[in-house]
């Protein structure tokens, strides 16, 4: 075992020789503690196999991380002096959007741009309360879900509201520490948007004939909306059975779900779901023209049903998406 | 700018951990939580969860498979690592380390994930949250000074202090950092709990409610006034500087002053005068930054003083000049003056004006050039001006009507007043007693008649007249003296009735001597020889005067008295002849006077 490791972590420095010295260095800093981990677990291991004792371990990590505690301070003070200090003014670029448009619950990306910023520090402040949010690329606020991002050299800093909530609509403010201090006011407006099935809620369809379902999201946010259909909890689509066509245009946010001679089995709860929105269902009911006695008195049984079977599949489907997504991040796994 | 090599790793690591967290999340979410419980729980059950750890590794079958994919898990670990120590702050390196070092395990073995799960909610402790410890004080501070602003915060722990500025929502510190470039601002952590705020040189700018901010969620925050004072100062514009006023018109001084409370401003006089308030009233002060004067007069001009104050030291003040310009005018006490032959006598006007005016004095239409007998003199005081006139050893042609002039840019006047002459009956008193008696109203009554009609001949052959510049004065003189004249018509019979008796009873030595000189005036009229006659009886006359002026005592006076009446007889004898030539057809008493003569002559020739 030990001698495997010796290999692999040879192989590893020569790659990055022969790349470039940047990319050299992101590999090697990157790589370290990997090496330090494996180290250390095999230090672990056979300690606690011989000696039975966890103090010296301890001890060993602590001075682990001062290392690279140390390592990582000198960077930040080589960095931390500029080489070009800029005398002249921060100027703000006023090209980027002031109105952002968020749906509740997602991520929503205030831009701010400044040009010659110098040794000033970029703040953003929500105006409701003069709450400080961020400071530079640190986050003030207690709130998690506010984060500033930055990359260097360039002029954008970004703040990053995430899982939006109805509350954090309003204005925020992008302000940099001129004196007197120079600021551009965003406004973000949170929309609950949602599906919406141009139908009733339940339909009542004859054997045989078709089914025409458009769906429209005309609040979803952004240019584009990705839509989709679900038959109780599998996706719509031609593979299941013949003569279904799903016609969607993503622009002007609308789908159309269009089946041809439906058939019993296409009774059941139709989904449709937009990006960014909340979803939408009808349920539809096929029935056969020669019992139309005895259907009459059936549905008027089910009536009274509809709603607890919405609930339960809603939950099934919230129940079955969280164990497909981790399933087929296991399966690479296995492969290997 | 040096590429910053760590923060780029950390964020392509926070990106690729959160890329993978979304593919799971609803199990990653939970093991985001797991690492703060298991590293409670590592410190009480450490030694057994790792001998079993051990042991199962150990014992499982696949254990040489799983280590074809140390490098991937490894790198995965390695990101949660990094998100592990961004989430929990605070945490000692010893629990972080074990911490990790579980979560490298956990994907080896499933058993410990439901462990883990079912302690998640009981281990969570509730923390304190910070409260400020005492109110935020509006502070007050003059200009210029330091301000000091304290946020007091108990019970701090790891959250953060800010201080921003509430009306231009400025951050100004954060924690122990100054953000705001404003290098007048300068934060303190003193006694572990108090943030104290200092803003030098504070500028009226500065003014405003301040906030204190902690960053709980939600946020807590206290604000407090910092109110700057100002001391009163007075501005140029629009302050009004000197005025110069026409006098009867009205005018407004205006005062205006910058400062915090806004100043009061009151109006004052130089020397406590009286200012006239618009109601009519006056008093020493007013109030207001407008100070109206309707129909301004003499009296108002001089100094104000605006007064500016709010309560700030110092208080301020500005002098504004008021100037009030008007033309002369001329009051005269005595305008009819009488003297007699060689008194001296002055003459005296009154006259305001101002601009200052120029004074002078006239006689007859003539400028009277300031010599040895006629010295005028000026006293002014202010814009008071007193004139007068000093005539020495006054002369018959002294005798007429005088004007004082006064003359500045707005206009001119002038005052008029009358020297006449007082004659004297001593000589014909002392000589004969009993005769004189008789004949004195009579002799009175002719001389003054004479001396009225040598004055208007005088007055006739003035060569001045032929001036033609000075004659268009003339013109305008003369309308003033009509005036003048009609206004003084009664008060000057009575000034002569007095004035007249007077000089009769105090004045009988000044009346002989006026009397020779106009006997003297006459005799120039006749032959040559006669002239020369004359001049003799003129040396001797001065040699008179002068031993009279010589002479102490009083006998060498008297006697001088005697030897000076002899020749005053001669004299008049022989006036009396050219007379009583020329009158004798019209009047009978010239008889007398003939007669009268005849017995003087009596005993000279004997």
């Amino acid at each position: 075992m030990r001698w495997r490791h010796a290999v692999r972590a040879t192989f590893t420095s020569t790659t990055a020789t022969e790349s470039s010295p940047l990319i050299g260095k992101v590999i090697s800093n990157s790589r370290a503690p990997q090496i330090a981990h494996e180290m250390l677990v095999e230090y672990f291991m056979a300690l606690l196999v011989i000696m039975g004792l966890t103090a010296p371990v301890d001890k060993q990590s602590r001075r682990s991380s001062q290392y690279f505690g140390h390592l990582a301070a000198a960077e930040e003070l080589s960095n931390l002096i500029p080489d070009n200090y800029d005398a002249i003014d921060p100027v703000f670029d006023n090209t980027t959007d002031r109105e952002v448009i968020a749906a509740l619950g997602t991520t929503a990306r205030l831009h701010c741009r400044v040009r010659h910023l110098g040794d000033r520090a970029v703040s953003w402040i929500r105006q409701r309360d003069l709450h400080i949010l961020t400071i530079g690329i640190m986050t003030y606020t207690n709130d998690q879900r506010f984060l500033a991002r930055h990359i260097d050299n360039s002029d954008e800093w970004v703040l990053k509201i995430v899982s939006v909530q109805q509350r954090d609509a309003g204005v925020y403010e992008c302000q940099v520490s001129t004196e007197p201090k120079i600021s551009l006011a965003y406004k973000l407006v949170v929309v609950t948007s949602k599906a919406q099935i141009l139908a009733n809620r339940e339909l009542f369809i004859q054997s045989g004939s078709d089914i025409n379902l458009t769906c429209i999201a005309p609040q979803a946010p952004g240019p584009y909306t990705h839509m989709l259909w679900h038959k109780d909890t599998e996706l719509v689509s031609d593979s299941a059975r013949g003569g279904i066509r799903v016609e969607s245009e993503q622009q002007m946010k609308t789908s159309n779900l269009v089946i041809s001679r439906v058939q019993h089995t296409d009774s059941g709860n139709y989904t449709c779901s937009a990006d960014n929105s909340n979803s939408d269902s009808v349920f539809v009911h096929i029935i056969k023209s020669e019992q139309h006695a005895a259907m009459q008195h059936e549905l008027g049984s089910r009536l009274l049903l509809p709603p607890l079977p919405l609930l339960l599949l809603a939950v099934l489907l919230v129940v079955l998406l969280g164990p497909t997504s981790s399933l087929q991040i296991r399966t690479p796994l296995s492969t290997r | 700018m040096k590429i910053k090599i760590f923060p780029l790793t950390a964020d392509a690591a926070t990106i690729a951990a959160r890329r993978q967290r979304r593919r799971a999340a609803g199990k990653l979410q939970r093991k985001r939580e797991m690492p703060e419980i298991s590293s409670r729980l590592i410190v009480a059950t450490a030694t057994a969860a790792v001998v079993s750890i051990i042991c199962l590794s150990l014992a499982l079958p696949g254990c040489a498979a799983q280590e074809s994919d140390d490098e991937g898990e490894l790198h995965h670990l390695d990101q949660m690592h990094h998100q592990h120590q961004d989430f929990i702050i605070g945490e000692s390196e010893e629990h972080d380390h074990i911490a990790h070092h579980l979560a490298e395990m956990q994907n080896k073995d499933e058993l410990l994930e439901d462990i883990r799960e079912d302690t998640v909610v009981n281990a969570i402790p509730e923390k304190d949250l910070p409260k400020f410890g005492e109110l935020l004080q509006n502070v007050t501070v003059p200009v210029s000074r330091e301000a000091v602003l304290q946020c007091v915060v108990d019970n701090l722990q790891t959250y953060k202090i800010a201080w921003l500025r509430v009306d231009t929502q400025t951050i100004l510190t954060i924690q122990n950092h100054v953000i705001t470039k404003n290098h007048r601002m300068s934060i303190t952590h003193a006694e572990k709990r108090a943030w104290i705020l200092r803003i030098r040189d504070v500028k009226e700018s500065d003014k405003g409610w301040y906030m204190c901010q902690i960053n709980t969620d939600p946020m807590k925050s206290q604000v407090g006034y910092l109110d700057v004072v100002v001391p009163p100062d007075i501005l140029d514009y629009p302050t009004s500087t000197d005025m110069v006023i026409r006098e009867g018109s009205n005018v407004t001084l205006k005062c205006a002053a910058t400062g915090s409370p806004t100043p009061t401003i009151t109006w004052r006089r130089e020397g406590g005068e009286l200012i006239p308030l618009p109601n009519g009233a006056e008093a020493v002060a007013y109030n207001g930054s407008f100070l109206t004067i309707a129909k301004v007069n003499r009296l108002n001009m001089g100094a104000y003083l605006c007064i500016a104050s709010n309560g700030i030291p110092p208080t301020v003040s500005k002098r504004v000049m008021l100037i009030v310009h008007f033309p002369p005018m001329i009051w005269i006490q005595n305008q009819l003056v009488g003297a007699a032959l060689t008194q001296n006598i002055t003459l005296e006007c009154q006259s305001e004006a101002y601009p200052k005016s120029i004074n002078y004095w006239m006689k007859n239409d003539t400028i009277i050039v300031p010599g040895e007998r006629f010295v005028p003199e000026t006293f002014e005081s202010g814009y008071k001006i007193t004139m007068r006139l000093t005539i020495y050893e006054v002369d018959i042609q002294d005798f007429g009507a005088y004007r004082c002039v006064a003359k500045n840019s707005l206009g001119d006047t002038d005052g008029a007043i009358k020297l006449y002459h007082i004659p004297q009956t001593t000589t014909m008193t002392t000589m004969a007693p009993t005769v004189s008696i008789n004949t004195v109203p009579v002799v009175l009554v002719k001389y003054n008649k004479e001396q009225r009609y040598g004055s208007s001949q005088n007055s006739n052959t003035n060569p001045y007249n032929f001036n033609p510049g000075n004659s268009q004065q003339n013109t305008k003189l003369q309308r003033g003296k009509s005036n003048s004249k009609g206004s003084d018509q009664s008060p000057s019979g009575l000034n002569n009735v007095f004035v007249g008796a007077t000089s009769s009873l105090w004045n009988s030595q000044d009346h002989h001597s006026s009397s020779s000189s106009s006997s003297s005036a006459s005799s120039r009229g006749r032959d040559h020889h006669q002239q020369q006659h004359h001049q003799q009886q003129q040396q001797n006359h001065g040699s008179d005067h002068g031993a009279s002026y010589r002479s102490d005592g009083k006998s060498p006076h008297l006697t001088n008295h005697d030897a000076k009446s002899l020749t005053d007889d001669l004299d008049r004898m022989q006036d009396l002849k050219g007379w009583a030539s020329r009158l004798s057809p019209i009047s009978p008493i010239l008889g007398l006077s003939m007669i009268l003569g005849v017995g003087y002559l009596g005993p000279w020739p004997g």
